[in-house]
């Protein structure tokens, strides 16, 4: 045991507690600044950090959390904020914290510095996997989204102009088509050719005629007569069975010819449609205006919501896992391993953060978060935000969260309303035919989104009434047309509506935008531009099928003419052979009848002769 | 430069006047700080604790965590892995983890850390097969070793080594 370093360790002790009196502020700051940056993505700065070991009380004078997505404005920043430390479950290393009252909170505030912290490249996003593949999802959505293109609705079709970089295809594809007929029918000149020819069938005809059938006299004469028509029979019979299996192949064959030819029409459709997209014919659908105007906003709120879920997800599951994964983290810094039982306090528990400030244009706002806790399951409490505010005229707001982390299947739920929100000088949407900003109206926005799992649904519901439009910040150089169009659009426009829904269920991705200003923008548009474009469309149409026209007859003519030809030459080889069946069957039958009349002869001959014989003996 | 120091310190440390036990337990405490990655534990400040109340040496103790924390830097992945295996894996320990996750003190040790539970267990297994180990290689250096040590052409020419003397020059300038 060593004296002097019992006495070196106690005043070491002293000094320890002296700097920490000294610098724990400033350290704590650090902490939590470093903490909170890299949960937030951007830097988050406490100002005036105090921290009293005796009391275990904390206060700061402000505090700033930059916004991600804009890091020259504070996603919101509090004045003065305090709090009391749990004494004992910080000896089990548990930071419990009954109430934090947060005053002075306002959104949204501008920046003196830039926000912007560097990522570290091989950290991993820090957000739920379901949430990430949700993003993606809604990033593969907003690169589909249609744009509006001014151009597309000024620029006139000249159609002589487009032809010389038309490239038809249809000839081509009909001429291989052709190709291909020729040689078919080739194949089934030669499968006629293999047919009886003319001096063949001549031959056999002459066969049948030598069969003199009243010439013949002895019963050997009437056999060979016999045979030999039988034999011609089956020659000929055969004959006619392979002139109509050949035909018969020959109709299958050509039934296909008349089926490829079809195609034709498919491959005029599609050099038309080239020829339209080429000269980049509008095509003005409900669901397009719908998407130009509010899709990218749409899809931005609820990516940003996402991101803020995806965060609490993340760290609630890697809390809440009995088994988490391995990772493989930096060395030196290993993986740390949480374990919860029921009856303990959790790791980490804000009570109730009591807040009260302003958010835009002067509401006042006040609300209480409860239940930021590092386990849920171990309070049996979801995390909740119940935020509402008020302004002098009569404009509301009321947020309700719940993130629900105690059961197996995960579940948030933020419900938003914004009502009687005055929206002069809001600027609407970036749509070329709409003025820029509203001069007089009043808005009401509803959202509820829903996450369950992997699950999850979004209704975003807005309505702008009583609309007026500003138009000085209105574009100069639009079209005469679309100058016209705009007119006519915003005259008739007092109220816009506007209803979202973006969903996934079964891992089944779901979105869409509906508005009052999808019916009217199209039918002012159609109303405008339909009589144009459906002159142009006829005219591109018109070229294109009289390009067209003299192949598609040629190949017509090709394939009439050669069923033609090929017919008439069964036609006549099959006639030769019925000819000739007929023939040996009426010769068979002239020979069967002489060869019973030879016998009948006969017969009676012997009766007769019989007769004879028996009266001879009779006789005698 | 590096090997040489470290050579000669603990040359100098052998031949110091401190007893066998006392230099094997600085040994020891030396390597349990040094094989965990983080200096500011509660088990590390104990260890402390023992290093500056009980009669051991300290110089090898820090000569000791100097050497470990390389090794623990190597060691760092396969720590991780038994860490995990101990901490996840083992549902038989899970009980016990819990209970001394919500104890009083017992989470500022970082226990619950994949690499401090790895290096720690390891430095446990090691800590009596290290200390008989060195403190009985002492014995033997003292007995055997030193005079040979001492008068070997090798530390001869290493003192004798230009580079040697130049880096003596320039560490009493440094001092």
């Amino acid at each position: 045991m060593r004296t002097k370093g019992i006495i070196f360790l106690l005043v070491l002790f002293g000094i320890i507690i002296g700097l920490m009196m000294l610098f724990t502020d400033r350290w704590l700051e650090g902490q939590m600044e470093s903490i909170g940056s890299s949960l937030v993505g951007a830097r988050v700065e406490f100002d005036g950090v105090d921290f009293s070991f005796i009391r275990l009380h904390m206060k700061w004078k402000r505090l700033q959390v930059t916004n991600a997505d804009n890091t020259w404005r504070n996603l919101f920043e509090t004045a003065a904020a305090e709090f009391d430390l749990d004494l004992l479950p910080l000896f089990s290393k548990k930071v419990i914290i009954e109430n934090l009252q947060l005053e002075g909170l306002r959104f949204n505030t501008e920046r003196l510095t830039d926000g912007k912290i560097e990522k570290k490249k091989e950290e991993p996003a820090r957000k739920s996997e379901v949430m990430l593949a949700i993003e993606d999802k809604l990033k593969a959505e907003t690169a589909q989204m249609p744009v509006f293109n001014l151009q597309k609705y000024t620029k006139k079709v000249n159609v002589d102009s487009l032809w010389k970089l038309v490239n038809l295809q249809t000839p081509q594809k009909i001429d291989s088509l052709k190709g291909i007929y020729q040689q078919k029918y080739s194949e089934w000149q030669n499968k006629i050719s293999e047919l009886p020819s003319e001096k063949e069938l001549q031959q056999v005809t002459q066969q049948i005629q030598s069969i003199k059938v009243d010439q013949i006299k002895s019963p050997e004469e009437f056999k060979f007569a016999y045979d030999q028509a039988n034999q011609i029979y089956r020659q000929v019979d055969s004959s006619y069975k392979s002139i109509t299996s050949l035909k018969s192949d020959f109709d299958i064959d050509l039934a296909q010819v008349v089926e490829s030819q079809k195609s034709v029409t498919g491959w005029i459709k599609q050099d038309y449609q080239r020829a339209l997209n080429l000269a980049q014919i509008p095509d003005i659908s409900v669901s397009n205006v719908a998407k130009i105007l509010f899709g990218d906003r749409v899809v931005q709120m609820v990516q940003r919501v996402l991101g803020y879920v995806g965060t609490a997800r993340y760290y609630s599951e890697k809390m809440k896992s009995t088994k988490p994964e391995k990772e493989s983290p930096p060395r030196l810094r290993g993986q740390d391993i949480h374990f919860s039982a029921t009856r303990e306090l959790p790791k980490f528990w804000i009570k109730q953060i009591s807040l009260s400030g302003e958010a835009w244009n002067e509401m006042q706002i006040t609300g209480k978060v409860e239940n930021i806790v590092s386990q849920q399951t171990l309070i049996d409490k979801p995390t909740t935000i119940d935020i509402s505010g008020t302004r002098r005229d009569q404009a509301a707001l009321k947020l309700f969260t719940t993130l629900d982390y105690r059961q197996e299947v995960p579940q948030e739920k933020i419900e938003l309303s914004l009502q009687n929100m005055p929206l002069s000088n809001v600027k609407l949407t970036n749509f070329a035919l709409l003025p820029q900003k509203i001069q007089q109206g009043t808005g009401k926005l509803s959202a509820l989104l829903n996450f369950t799992g992997r699950d999850f649904e979004s209704n975003i519901q807005f309505a702008a009434t009583d609309l007026k439009f500003d138009y000085s910040d209105k574009p100069t150089n639009l079209d005469a047309r679309l100058v016209e169009l705009s007119r006519s659009i915003t005259e008739s426009l007092t109220l816009i509506t506007m209803d979202a829904q973006a969903a996934q269920a079964m891992d089944k991705f779901k979105f869409r935008i509906n508005s009052n200003l999808d019916e009217l923008i199209a039918s002012r548009f159609k109303g405008i531009l339909s009589a144009e474009i459906e002159k142009a469309k006829q005219q591109i149409e018109g070229r294109v099928r009289q390009e067209v026209e003299k192949y598609q007859k040629e190949l017509e003519m090709l394939v009439a003419q050669k069923e033609q030809e090929l017919r008439s030459q069964i036609q006549k080889v099959e006639n030769e052979v019925k000819k000739q069946e007929e023939m040996i069957k009426q010769k068979q039958k002239e020979i069967e009848n002489q060869i019973a009349a030879e016998k009948n002869k006969l017969q009676q001959k012997l009766q007769d002769e019989g007769k004879n014989k028996l009266k001879d003996l009779f006789k005698k | 430069m590096f090997i040489i120091q470290y050579l000669s310190k603990l040359l100098k440390i052998l031949r110091s006047g401190a007893s066998p036990p006392q230099i094997a337990g600085g040994l020891i405490l030396g390597m349990m700080m040094g094989l965990s990655p983080s200096f500011f534990t509660l088990t590390n400040l104990f260890l402390v604790l023992l290093l500056i109340i009980l009669n051991v040496n300290i110089s090898m103790a820090v000569f000791s965590y100097a050497i470990f924390s390389g090794i623990a830097y190597l060691l760092d992945p396969w720590f991780h892995n038994l860490g995990y295996s101990l901490l996840v894996n083992m549902d038989g320990l899970r009980g016990l983890w819990t209970t001394l996750y919500n104890a009083p003190m017992v989470p500022f040790t970082r226990f619950n850390n994949t690499v401090v539970m790895g290096s720690l267990v390891i430095s446990i297994g090691l800590l009596i097969p290290v200390y008989f180990l060195s403190k009985t290689l002492v014995i033997k250096y003292r007995e055997k070793l030193e005079p040979k040590v001492k008068n070997s052409k090798w530390v001869k020419l290493l003192k004798s080594n230009q580079i040697y003397q130049l880096y003596e020059k320039l560490k009493i300038l440094g001092e």
